[in-house]
């Protein structure tokens, strides 16, 4: 009972890094319409840049800094790139991100090496804590903690003021926003930086936990297309509830077969598209044309 | 003059450059290469049957490809020893396993479609990767042999050696060209063809546009079989890194580098280009990831028909179409972001 | 018809481009002594990879200073394998065909080097993995033409294996790498607890590209039994994240964990906070053997600003492998294949920087050789010199590790 308990919260802060890390990626693939490869990569250099930041600035800083500028080669990159494969057929963002995602990686290998770092967690969150059965780690309560206070900003962002009401808009109909009179073209340079520096954030959360490699973005890639197919794309509760779907299934799945905890979101996957073509909280929107 | 138009059809001149290449290229070396362009000249020409016919991004094609080459080797291992056997089940299996994905994919078109394939090759990647007792896992499935081929229990012809296999491949592609030339010529490939340019339009039209989809995956599937079994010949093994979604991308860009979205023998120039390139940049530098990923880029910025598209050349014919036409969704009516 | 006689062109111009400029004009005497270095600058490997490259780099230049072999002078000819054994397969294909190289050399990824091996066969041409260690590269995967520099799985397993036995506990917990270099290591781990009469209390196998671990760990806190020893065959990017996530638990301070292998340019990334438990060692470079000294000392010279500061065990490997390789070409007189492979058979070298002399093993081409038995050093242990992580605590003679002719029952392929 103690481990099942255990197994459950852990997947539910796993979740929470999922749904951030999704988050951003359906935000830029139900605005855009882009499948966003890169996504990966910029998560990976978040890590990197709190790598470097944090040596100069400290911890807190770097949580704040990295992410920004990782927004900002978000944003390079969109008004350089990929802004010219809107309205096209989506396997043209598609392959552009994934040569980015490509070019990228390899930026990190020759900016930082090819050998793997490791950052430090903050002092006062590091090392484990025991509450009642449950043994756990400092770090990912603080992991947690922080991921929720993102949830709940991008959710009040979102629901709370007009930039919001535009990005929901653009994200069940572009034709809308521009029927409102809106530029459509700033729009998406911000939620594409915007949505960057979600991947960013998530990097350098999950640093400390998972070390780092010039490869480390591509393994996370794909918990975020999975957690977007279950979730729906277009939902912000559709990323959150997708995320804590896929942490649960990677723990719980560790208690009766330990073989399929990858395999097993995979599953979760298929069965949702059988009973929901459009994911749990997905509506019928304009990608399927 | 009729005689000389048939000479300079790009399909008899694709015929004829690879049937006096290897002259060239046995001075040189690299026969292997040229073999492998063929390859993926099957792979490509094949795959853009989905997509640049269809109107189908599949982002996860090394599936069949990758699943092509174990089956050709399960079935030298475990069944016949032999090269026909072992092409043949590599393709009939992978029809087979297209049209199951099929039943989840062909409901699907655009980012969807494009979402789903990714993650069914990745599922596909982790079980091949994992079930060691069978595809040997991690160190591939080795020991795959060219047999003698046995024409009626009449004549065995060696294929073992480098030329021979050269030219064993190089009847393949000619058959497949010729075949899937054959399909897009056909009322099949009329109706592919009008999928890809308005779906709804082509169901009000009475034809069962879902059936189609799922066909046109299977016409692909089975050439990614079959390439995917050559090479296994040509590697004597297969493995499970082609599955992973970072390759992925390879057969795509060949087909969009070549101008295969425009011009049905873009992919055969476009294998021809990418392994080249890939052959002499990995060589100069260790970055050659970088390269890749922005040429990847530069080709979606400057030349999103590719090399054939970019030069018109061959644009006559009824299937071929201008990007803007095609691209812009039918929907919104191209009004959207200030274009035209 | 223009638009054809465009086609023309470009089919025609693209097809001899690419011919041409690939070609590299062979030397027609051979003035020169071609080695293929095919080991990954990219992908997973990509740092192990450059560290091998160091060391073949110092062989190939020391013997070159020399005068070469055979009155030749060496050249080395470098290729990327991507860690995917596809690409390493058709990278050997080129520098066989192309390159016409007289042998290849480099590895780290097993799958990489079963490719090459199977081109390397079929070519007769000789190939040395230096950094590999699944047990398949000299059992079901041995081939006539293909040596295996470093020490195999079995080696390894059952140089830490006992030591764990006798010295830490007996009861045992398994964290295994779900792919068949992870599942071999267990297996054997399964073979000495069997051997020597100890439990297992289960395992873990985790999916390839897990980067977190925290499930695992969990699990472990809440078994019934506590282990004595967590086993752990996991490797690469996985490991790295591995340690982080085992001190970020606490569970360093609480259990004792062994790991089947542990190269140093993982441990080099997590640093010495994080560096945990018993494991084996293929090579250090703080050993008191005779050359060691030295070795160090002329690698720091030579590469005064490498990621790592020490040559470490794929460094070595990688050295005495190009320098064993280009000494049987000396020894053989000639740069044939098959006079080669009878001098490197059956031979036996002492200046390997270990405690007793390596042999090349005739009927699976492995090299037997020491290896040693480390414990993680504790970070207020490394105040003096920064680089010195383990504390070597034992060794294994090759012998007494290695797989017996019953264990590996090969048949090499008779020479050509």
């Amino acid at each position: 009972m103690a481990e099942f308990l255990s197994q459950l919260f852990n997947g539910l802060v796993l979740g929470l890094l999922f749904g951030v890390m999704a988050l951003g990626f359906m935000m830029i693939l139900g605005v855009m319409e882009v499948i966003n490869f890169a996504h990966g990569a910029l998560f990976a250099l978040g890590a990197y840049f709190a790598l470097t930041l944090q040596k100069v600035l400290g911890y807190w800083l770097a949580l704040l800094i990295s992410p920004l500028i990782v927004g900002v080669v978000g944003l390079v990159i969109e008004w350089t790139a990929v802004r010219r494969v809107y309205q096209k057929d989506p396997l043209f963002g598609l392959l552009m991100t994934f040569g980015l995602a490509m070019a990228l990686e390899e930026v990190i290998r020759i900016v930082w090496g090819k050998i793997g770092y490791s950052i430090a967690a903050p002092k006062f969150v590091a090392g484990p804590v025991a509450i009642g059965f449950l043994w756990y780690s400092k770090y990912r309560l603080f992991m947690a903690l922080l991921s929720l206070i993102l949830l709940t900003a991008v959710w009040l962002f979102l629901e709370k003021t007009p930039y919001g009401a535009i990005i929901k808009a653009g994200v069940s109909d572009s034709e809308m926003v521009l029927a409102l009179g809106k530029d459509l073209k700033r729009l998406r340079t911000l939620v594409f930086g915007f949505g960057a520096s979600l991947a960013g954030i998530a990097g350098v959360i999950a640093g400390p936990m998972w070390s780092l490699k010039p490869t480390m973005g591509t393994d996370v890639l794909m918990p975020s297309f999975v957690v977007v197919v279950i979730g729906g794309i277009g939902s912000f509760w559709g990323a959150v509830i997708g995320g804590l779907i896929v942490g649960l299934s990677k723990s719980m799945s560790v208690l009766v077969w330990p073989r399929l905890s990858d395999l097993m979101m995979y599953f979760i996957m298929a069965i949702v598209l059988l009973l929901r073509p459009r994911g749990i909280m997905g509506e019928k929107s304009l990608l399927e044309q | 003059m009729k005689i000389v138009r048939y000479m300079l059809h790009p399909m008899f001149i694709i015929f004829a450059v690879f049937l006096v290449a290897p002259i060239f290229i046995m001075r040189v070396g690299g026969m292997s290469l040229a073999i492998e362009v063929m390859i993926w000249a099957i792979f490509a020409v094949g795959y853009n049957i989905l997509l640049g016919y269809t109107g189908l991004p599949s982002f996860g094609h090394g599936l069949f490809f990758g699943t092509g080459a174990y089956l050709c080797g399960l079935i030298q291992h475990h069944l016949i020893p032999g090269t026909w056997i072992s092409i043949l089940g590599s393709m009939l299996g992978c029809s087979i396993i297209a049209g199951i994905l099929g039943f989840f994919l062909a409901r699907k078109r655009g980012i969807y479609f494009a979402l789903l394939t990714i993650a069914f090759t990745q599922l596909f990647f982790f079980i091949a990767f994992q079930w060691d007792s069978v595809t040997g896992g991690e160190n591939g499935l080795m020991g795959i042999e060219r047999y003698p081929l046995s024409i009626f229990g009449l004549f065995r012809i060696p294929i073992d050696g480098v030329l021979s296999y050269y030219y064993f491949v190089y009847a393949i592609l000619v058959a497949s060209i010729v075949v899937l030339w054959k399909i897009v010529h056909s009322p099949l490939g009329s109706v592919l063809y009008a999928i890809k340019q308005n779906e709804v339009r082509a169901k009000y039209l009475g034809y069962n546009t879902w059936m189609y989809k799922w066909v046109s995956l299977i016409i692909s599937g089975l050439f990614a079989g079959l390439a995917g079994a050559l090479y296994a010949m040509l590697q004597h093994g297969a493995f499970a890194n082609p599955i992973h979604w970072t390759r992925s991308g390879d057969v795509v860009m060949m087909v969009l580098v070549g101008g295969g979205l425009t011009n049905f023998f873009g992919p055969v120039l476009g294998a021809a280009i990418f392994i080249a390139l890939r052959d002499i940049v990995s060589t100069l530098t260790e970055h050659w990831y970088l390269f890749y990923g922005l040429l990847i880029v530069f080709i979606i910025l400057f030349l999103p028909e590719g090399i054939l598209g970019y030069l018109k050349v061959g644009q006559t014919s009824r299937k071929m179409i201008s990007v803007e036409e095609k691209w812009s969704p039918s929907l919104s009516g191209g009004a959207s972001d200030g274009h035209p | 018809m223009k638009k054809r006689g465009t086609i023309v062109g470009f089919l025609a111009v693209a097809l001899v481009a690419f011919f041409v400029l690939n070609w590299q004009p062979v030397a027609a005497a051979e003035k020169e002594v071609r080695l293929g270095v095919i080991s990954p600058s990219s992908g997973n490997y990509a740092d192990q990879g450059a560290a091998e490259r160091r060391g073949i780099t110092m062989a190939v230049e020391e013997i070159n200073a020399k005068g070469g072999i055979l009155g030749m002078k060496v050249r080395m000819i470098i290729e990327d394998t991507e860690t995917d054994p596809a690409a390493a397969a058709r990278k050997a294909k080129k520098l066989i065909e192309r390159d016409k190289v007289h042998f290849m050399l480099g590895g780290i990824s097993s799958s990489c080097a079963i490719a090459i091996s199977e081109v390397a066969q079929r070519a007769n041409v000789i190939y040395f993995n230096t950094n590999t260690n699944s047990d398949a590269c000299t059992g079901k995967h041995a081939h006539r033409t293909n040596f295996r520099v470093g020490p195999s799985n079995h080696m390894l397993v059952f140089a830490i294996g006992p030591w764990l036995i006798k010295n830490i506990g007996k009861k045992w917990y398994f964290m295994t790498h779900d792919y068949s270099w992870g599942r071999s290591g267990t297996a054997v781990n399964r073979q000495i607890l069997k051997k020597y009469g100890g439990t297992e209390l289960g395992e873990a196998l985790i999916p390839l590209g897990t980067r977190d671990f925290s499930s695992y760990l969990i699990k472990i806190r809440n078994l019934p039994t506590k282990p004595d020893v967590i086993m752990c065959t996991v490797g690469g990017v996985d490991l790295s994240a591995m340690l982080e996530q085992v001190h970020e638990f606490g569970m360093d301070k609480d259990y004792n964990f062994g790991f089947t292998l542990r190269d140093y340019p993982d441990v080099w990334a997590v640093g010495p906070e994080k560096n945990i438990g018993y494991f084996a060692v293929e090579w250090y470079h703080k050993l008191d053997a005779p050359g060691v000294k030295e070795f160090v000392a002329r690698y720091k010279k030579r590469f005064p600003n490498a990621s790592i500061p020490v040559p470490e065990n794929c460094c070595y490997n990688g050295y005495i492998g190009a320098r064993e390789l280009l000494r049987a070409a000396q020894r053989a007189g000639t740069l044939e294949t098959t006079p080669i492979i009878k001098a490197l058979e059956g031979y036996t070298f002492s200046d390997n920087m270990k405690y007793n002399p390596t042999t090349i093993r005739s009927w699976d081409h492995q090299f037997i050789q020491d290896v040693f038995i480390g414990q993680a050093k504790k970070p207020e242990e490394l105040k003096e010199d920064p680089t010195d992580f383990h504390k070597i605590i034992g060794y294994m003679k090759g012998e007494e590790v290695a797989r017996t002719r019953e264990e590996n029952p090969v048949q090499l392929e008779p020479y050509r």
